[in-house]
């Protein structure tokens, strides 16, 4: 018999466990073999420190105590009897480490289960579309086509000819407040639009008027206050460069 | 014959005549062991106690456990249907809850809210044991003695918690390997490779801490 078999067996074979063969062939192994004899001498000796451990003795108060707790138990309302139940219950699952970490991960599915269903079945009212219906209808056709026709001109751009049936609403979606497109236009509106050359520094110089408003009040208002604002320069390969800037301010009234 | 309620809880004589389970699960032990719970506390208390204490080395919290799993007993004993032994059944319950009490400590170790050498420590100490020394034996040889117990109880503690309890009950309590294999709930191949493992720890453990 190997020595790594029999010191896998002298365990059982202290404990007189082994099948009667086996304890005999592994008797006859330690009889003749001196480090497996070693080891089995270890073990007995292991196991007879740990027979000789002197008896726990038990606190006289024990019994007292259980009694305590059994009267404890009968007297308690059903509300606590019910805590208890799941505390103990709670105790079990955060001290088992397996359910406990089970738990966790059944919980942050949930979680985000719960969430994702969240976004989609409720809706921002701010998305609310329906409910807020928009005007995305130009103010006036010939609006921005004329715009468009004047700072192309005022830049020297040429720019391709929009079909005549089609309306490029981009520049009054993007000039005018949403609160402004709902509302109907009224005689009182006026527009400016002012061409802006911008320098290393960040300060605006008018170069010209691309759209005249009806009031001159407000082109010098509007005027006065992007020459005295200062602003972010263009940079061009990290370094600041002179740009244009073109300015398109709709006054819009609104009653009530 | 005693009746089913001993005389120590009179309190609970109103209990038992409210649940029938309770009463039920007591009588089912009288017939079957011949024992009032009272009866099977005063056999059983030492066992439960010191099993717990071994296991968790704290006299404090194996006190606490010990009173859950005397709880535990008297509130299951309506489901004890005799497949196992008595014997056997309360050392089921005392190693299932000393075994969630310490891996609770064990959480809160990793946690550093509570030092496992602290613990060993007090595990250590010699004087809630009862002492076996013989008046034969010199102070010296007391000492020494007591000293090399309180090692193996502290190398014992330092095993893995499963083959320190397979240990426990094989080499301290004395069960055979049928009835630990029915008191942890494991396979009978299982006990044996544990015991083995635990007792080839404790013994490199031993000569490590002599050496």
């Amino acid at each position: 018999m190997l020595c790594r078999k029999v010191l896998s067996q002298l365990s059982e074979y202290i404990d007189e466990v082994l099948d009667p063969d086996t304890a005999v062939q592994v008797f006859q192994h330690l009889d003749h073999c001196e480090n497996c004899r070693k080891e089995f001498d270890s073990l007995v000796m292991i196991q007879q420190k740990l027979r000789s451990l002197p008896a726990v003795q038990t606190p006289n108060y024990l019994r007292s105590l259980v009694q305590i707790r059994l009267s404890a138990g009968r007297k308690e309302p059903i509300s606590a009897r019910i805590r208890n139940v799941l505390e103990r219950r709670w105790s079990i699952i955060r001290t088992t480490e397996g359910i406990w970490y089970w738990t966790r991960a059944l919980g942050t599915v949930m979680t985000t289960i719960f969430f994702i269903l969240i976004a989609s079945v409720v809706t921002p009212y701010y998305m609310n579309v329906e409910a807020h219906p928009i005007d995305w209808k130009p103010r006036s056709i010939d609006y921005s086509q004329q715009v468009m026709k004047n700072v192309s001109k005022k830049l020297g751009i040429n720019t391709p000819q929009a079909p005549p049936s089609r309306i490029n609403p981009a520049i009054n979606i993007l000039c005018l407040l949403r609160l402004g497109q709902s509302v109907p236009p009224s005689d009182n509106d006026d527009n400016v639009s002012l061409l802006y050359a911008v320098d290393t520094d960040g300060a605006a110089k008018m170069q010209g008027v691309v759209e005249y408003p009806r009031n001159r009040e407000l082109l010098s208002r509007v005027n006065e206050m992007i020459t005295n604002s200062p602003f972010r320069p263009a940079s061009k390969n990290g370094k600041a460069v002179p740009s244009q800037m073109l300015i398109m301010y709709n006054s819009i009234s609104i009653s009530n | 014959m005693q009746p089913v309620v001993g005389a120590m809880y009179p309190e609970q004589m109103a209990l038992h005549k409210d649940e029938s389970a309770v009463t039920e699960g007591l009588q089912r032990v009288d017939s079957m062991a011949g024992l009032t719970f009272e009866e099977l506390f005063d056999r059983y208390n030492s066992m439960v106690f010191g099993l717990v204490f071994q296991i968790l080395g704290d006299r404090e919290e194996a006190l606490d456990v010990s009173q859950e799993v005397f709880l535990a007993i008297y509130r299951k004993l309506g489901s004890f249907r005799g497949e196992s032994s008595l014997k056997t059944w309360i050392y089921c319950i005392a190693v299932h809850r000393a075994s969630n009490r310490f891996r609770w400590w064990n959480r809160l170790r990793r946690r550093g809210t509570v030092s496992l050498e602290e613990l060993l420590e007090k595990g250590a100490e010699p004087d809630f044991c009862a002492s076996t020394n013989s008046g034969f034996q010199s102070p010296e040889d007391a000492l020494l003695i007591e000293e090399e117990r309180a090692e193996v109880q502290r190398l014992l503690l330092n095993l893995p918690l499963q083959q320190r309890i397979a240990l426990i009950l094989r080499d301290i309590d004395g069960l055979s390997y049928e009835e630990i294999s029915e008191s942890m709930k494991i396979s009978l191949g299982t006990v044996k490779s544990r015991i083995a493992r635990g007792r080839e720890m404790l013994k490199r453990s031993y000569r490590r801490s002599t050496s």
